[in-house]
């Protein structure tokens, strides 16, 4: 006969399983949420459906995978528990995404994943850094951002993520439809090929909120 | 041992898990026909029944400190015996292993009990005994429950692990799908 400990001590493992992978899936969904920001990932969609296909490509479908696998984890252990199979599995599955989701975003507006990529970039975090320094700051391919520091007729002058001046030109031949109220000292995002430095504007969007992250931080190259 | 014989299941498991062991042969001898009454549902080969059997009277000695004496014991080792048949049903057929299916996805609402069940309820373990190997496992097993062992619905929801209103829903379905086959064979 096995002792009423083991089954206590089986209870307690499963409730610590739910607890961590609660927790594990709560920090994937809030590192999404923070590297969509601080990459100006959501700006892309202004872009129409040239920003959408960039955004689908270069999206961390990495983490968004072992994000979704702690989910179905958690529900897989959570059937066993009572409260759970009494009920629909819907109900079940949709209080873990909501508790998870809601979580998520309370985690991301907070400033843990801000330092936590900091002390990254710095080689000071051990275990998750290489996480952050991989996938923290995703740059697309072909997709920049920067500060506007002086606008002339066909050209913008930025100063890029790296620090340097860029010149973007703008084609002559009016088919470029960007914003053209964009000032000095506004936050802006290219889609366009660069070389050396100068980048051939596709596209250009003001964008607001997002910290330029400088990008000597290592990034994730999107191709 | 007549004082023990006196007490609820749930009291007598009681007493065994505070040590008194001996009297775990009671629950073997009132639940030894029940069970195999059950398991003879599933499995065919006689031995494979006595060792399914012993196996269920096994777990549940090994578990019965699990057991929460608030709870009804029958809804306890049908438990037991639902897990061993459905272990022993794999090792002879390989089966996929379900994660979930769409009765216990989605909710649905209570079925009320029909007086009309009654009147037929004889009539439906006579039709289940006679097509019960050509029903599919998922309603096979509450019409067992339900019809043969005459358990509630609470309980059966208990033993499966499913909400109480996939247990009607399954039943409902299970009736149907039980009655198409008993027409078609009386055709």
């Amino acid at each position: 006969m096995k002792p009423r400990i083991y089954f206590l001590l089986m209870d307690i493992f499963s409730y610590g399983a739910v607890i961590l992978a609660v927790f594990f899936s709560v920090f994937f969904v809030s590192f999404i949420l923070f590297t969509l920001k601080i990459s100006g990932f959501w700006f892309l969609l202004r872009f129409g459906l040239l920003g959408f296909k960039i955004f689908i490509f270069s999206f961390p479908w990495l983490i968004f995978l072992a994000g979704l696998l702690s989910l179905l984890f958690i529900a897989f252990i959570v059937r066993n528990f009572e409260f759970s199979w009494k009920n629909p599995l819907l109900y079940t599955v949709l209080a873990i995404l909501v508790l998870v989701l809601i979580s998520g975003v309370a985690t991301a507006k907070t400033s843990l994943h801000q330092r936590l990529f900091e002390k990254a970039g710095q080689n000071r975090l051990p275990l998750v850094g290489n996480l952050y320094r991989r996938y923290g700051l995703i740059q697309p391919k072909n997709t920049h951002m920067g500060k506007v520091l002086q606008k002339m007729e066909h050209t913008i002058q930025i100063e890029s993520q790296d620090g340097q001046e860029i010149i973007i030109t703008i084609p002559e031949n009016g088919k470029l439809e960007y914003e053209k109220d964009i000032e000095e000292d506004d936050l802006i995002m290219i889609i366009g090929e660069r070389k050396d430095k100068t980048i051939k504007a596709v596209n250009i969007r003001r964008i607001e909120d997002t910290q330029m992250i400088p990008l000597n931080f290592p990034t994730k190259k999107v191709k | 041992m007549w004082e023990q014989v006196q007490k609820t299941d749930e009291e007598i498991a009681k007493s065994v898990q505070s040590g008194n062991t001996d009297v775990f042969g009671i629950l073997v001898e009132l639940y030894e026909e029940k069970i195999k009454r059950y398991a003879r549902k599933f499995l065919s080969g006689q031995e494979d029944i006595k060792d399914v059997v012993q196996n269920i009277f096994i777990k549940a000695y090994e578990n019965i400190q699990s057991f929460d004496t608030n709870r009804k014991f029958s809804s306890w080792l049908y438990r037991i015996a639902h897990n061993e048949l459905v272990n022993a049903l794999k090792k002879k057929k390989r089966s996929p292993l379900l994660f979930f299916d769409f009765d216990t996805f989605f909710p649905y609402p209570v079925e009320k009990s029909d007086p009309v069940q009654k009147v037929e309820f004889q009539e439906m373990r006579q039709i289940l005994d006679k097509c019960l190997g050509k029903l599919d496992s998922k309603y096979r097993e509450p019409l067992i429950l339900y019809y043969f062992e005459e358990l509630g619905y609470k309980e059966i929801a208990d033993v499966l692990r499913i909400p109480i209103s996939t247990v009607g829903i399954r039943l409902k379905r299970g009736r149907e799908i039980l009655k198409s086959i008993y027409q078609k064979l009386n055709q």
